[in-house]
């Protein structure tokens, strides 16, 4: 997986680069929005991750560009301004999520992979997420390396929040997704679902959290607590 | 603005011109009576020279000796055409000899003079009296005419004049002072109409005051006004300039430490430099959390100052605010082993989106701080009994006593250092933001009367609002 990072304090911009070679992804670094721009003609990248306050050239502008070309790879975008205003055109003009500074790394981390788990899902149908795997031209669910059975309406809530993570997805949105090919489901009934998901799940590593009052979210265990 | 206790205008005015307008009554009267005295003083003299000449005229055309008979006659009509007049007469023959009337009036009858007939004061029996004297001399002998009456007609004449004259000036003066009553109230119209407008600008916008209709004695203070406000709208102009730039400044290099620290706890995990690690990443999230906090608070300052531009104010869902602040604090309620979740019910406001996620932010943090391991922190809203919408965050922390519940409000107000690392500002925002809204703060103990509920209520829509900080 391939990422470019386009931040100009070096300071932060060497510190996400080493966070998320980590992680297990490859990183071009530049500091300025023009550079990027021509990498960003001649290569492709799975994610980019663009700065909006850049000396010349702003993040924004480079985004907008990019969309004109065509170019439909996932962008994040980070803002050091605290004004919605920054957030709000951003996702207008095609960023895929946004993160204000200063963040945690493993919120980055999280994010850039959900970003590039849902464009590559687009692109060639496959899902992951840690031990879990969806083949969803096949129909086919893998955990740990072992086939996982799921019913069709399983199947539809855990690809959700498979896509969503690490985003909570809510209940209502779960049940509305469902109604489309079956009318009768209620809030009620995707807690019988969830519930026989996480038996499913088991202690694999991949936890399916309750919101309370909102829904649920897939998460990773962390690697030392299971 | 109520003119209750304040220096009227109107009143001033009047205050000052009714003494003077009583005065200049007063005088008035005065004067006219004096000239009445005088005018009334020549009619009854004339009246009693006429009298005295008839007198004569009659005894010249008689000629005989029944002229005390006819005189007689002649007295007594005029008596009767002026009764007050006490009119008493004496006509005496160039001899002594009295030809009709009284005697005694002789020692009245004025010296021989140039004018004929003579008028003067005289008195009779202690009373005063006004003389007319008048010597006649016809072709068949002289005669010394003396007619006296009293003052008691001219006086009551005069009294007569001084009283009506006394009445129609006051009349004049109740009329000046209504004149300039309504005068008044029509000159100060454009500056009422003035006050109008600038009472509706304090709703918000640090916009000028129109001068069109302003009149020319009052355009420099509207124009001073216009002045002070543009000079403010600047200043708080600079301000938010100056905390956007400050923002921009300081989050990148927090960022840069943060992200680095992340790492190098990552790689020493297990190591003997953890705990000083920890340390430091904990003090790094304390002057985070100050910092955004010390913006946030710079900032809402800014927007209250200028009161909520209701251009810009918006209607924001509560219910969907909430869920993304739910989101954006799970993890650490997660790190902390809290249960954070949702009670919510439609409700939307009208406000400033990133004022209202800050004030939730920090109800959030504030309650995540507190909240003791494996307990719940519930975020809720909906529509509250008391009408307007409603927003509360409960946990089952300590709680905060009822006395110390005015004081949190405050900036930089920390109940004890036993509470952990806090800067005190948490609240303040929260009140801040409530207050540029118009909602107010409410906090309480949860259902069972343990740990803290912040409620901020909103006002119900049509109410006026928006309120200046």
């Amino acid at each position: 997986m391939r990422v470019l990072l386009v931040e100009d304090d070096p300071m932060l911009g060497e510190a996400v680069r080493a966070g998320l070679a980590r992680a297990g992804l490859s990183v071009d670094a530049v500091a300025a929005a023009e550079p990027a721009d021509a990498a960003l003609r001649c290569t492709h990248y799975d994610l980019a991750i663009l700065d909006i306050g850049l000396p010349g050239m702003s993040g924004l502008d480079l985004l907008r560009r990019l969309r004109q070309r065509g170019q439909g790879v996932p962008v994040l975008m980070l803002t050091a301004r605290d004004t919605v205003d920054d957030r709000v055109r951003g996702l207008n003009q095609g960023a895929d999520d946004y993160l204000a500074k200063p963040f945690p790394m493993p919120e980055l981390v999280a994010r850039c992979q959900a970003l590039i788990r849902r464009s590559r899902a687009a692109a060639s149908a496959l899902l992951d997420f840690g031990p879990l795997q969806l083949d969803i031209g096949q129909r086919l669910a893998v955990l740990d390396g072992q086939p996982l059975e799921l019913t069709p309406r399983e199947w539809a809530v855990l690809s959700q929040l498979m896509l969503a993570a690490p985003n909570v997805v809510a209940k209502a949105q779960l049940a509305d997704s469902l109604g489309a090919w079956d009318r009768e489901i209620t809030p009620n009934a995707i807690e019988i679902y969830a519930s026989r998901l996480r038996t499913k799940l088991g202690d694999a590593g991949v936890v399916l959290r309750t919101v309370r009052g909102l829904g649920y979210r897939l998460e990773l265990a962390p690697p030392d607590a299971a | 603005m109520r003119l209750e206790r304040r220096p009227a205008l109107l009143r001033r005015l009047l205050l000052a011109l009714l003494p003077a307008l009583l005065l200049l009554a007063v005088i008035g009267a005065l004067l006219d009576d004096l000239q009445v005295q005088r005018l009334a003083g020549t009619v009854y003299d004339q009246a009693l020279a006429n009298t005295a000449i008839a007198l004569a005229a009659r005894q010249e055309s008689e000629r005989d000796d029944d002229l005390a008979v006819h005189l007689g006659a002649l007295a007594g009509a005029v008596l009767r055409r002026n009764p007050q007049a006490g009119l008493q007469y004496l006509v005496q023959s160039a001899d002594g000899r009295v030809l009709a009337g009284q005697r005694r009036l002789a020692a009245l009858a004025a010296a021989p003079s140039a004018d004929n007939p003579v008028l003067a004061d005289g008195r009779l029996d202690g009373r005063p009296l006004r003389v007319a004297t008048y010597r006649y001399a016809g072709p068949d002998g002289e005669a010394l005419i003396v007619v006296a009456e009293g003052l008691a007609a001219r006086e009551a004449a005069a009294r007569q004049a001084l009283r009506s004259t006394l009445w129609t000036n006051l009349a004049l003066a109740a009329a000046v002072l209504l004149v300039v009553t309504l005068g008044v109230r029509l000159a100060l119209q454009p500056l009422q109409a003035l006050g109008a407008e600038a009472g509706r600008h304090d709703t918000g916008r640090l916009q000028p005051l129109a001068t069109g209709t302003v009149p020319r004695e009052v355009l420099p203070l509207v124009d001073g006004i216009n002045r002070l406000l543009g000079r403010l709208q600047a200043s708080l102009q600079a301000q938010q300039d100056f905390v956007n730039a400050s923002a921009h400044q300081l989050r990148t290099p927090l960022a840069g430490l943060q992200a680095q620290l992340d790492l190098l706890i990552d790689e020493q995990r297990g190591t003997a430099l953890m705990p000083r690690l920890t340390g430091l990443r904990s003090a790094l999230q304390r002057l985070t959390r100050v910092t955004q906090q010390m913006l946030a608070l710079a900032r809402t300052d800014a927007v209250a100052q200028a009161g909520l531009q209701t251009g810009s104010s918006a209607t924001v869902d509560l219910e969907a605010l909430l869920q993304a602040q739910l989101q954006h604090h799970l993890d650490a309620a997660l790190a902390r082993r809290v249960d954070l979740g949702l009670e919510t019910a439609p409700a939307s406001v009208q406000g400033e989106a990133w004022m209202l996620q800050e004030l939730v932010a920090n109800l959030v943090d504030n309650a995540l701080r507190y909240a003791p391991p494996d307990s719940q922190v519930t975020l809720r809203c909906g529509r509250a009994p008391e009408g307007g919408a409603f927003l509360a965050v409960e946990d089952a922390g300590p709680g905060i006593a009822p006395a110390q519940r005015q004081r949190v409000l405050q900036r930089f107000v920390r109940l004890s250092e036993s509470d952990g690392p806090g800067s005190g500002l948490g609240l303040a925002i929260v009140q801040d933001v409530a207050r540029a809204h118009g909602a107010q703060v409410q906090i309480g103990e949860g259902q069972d009367g343990r740990g803290t509920v912040v409620r901020v209520l909103f006002p119900q829509p049509g109410s006026s609002n928006v309120n200046r900080g």
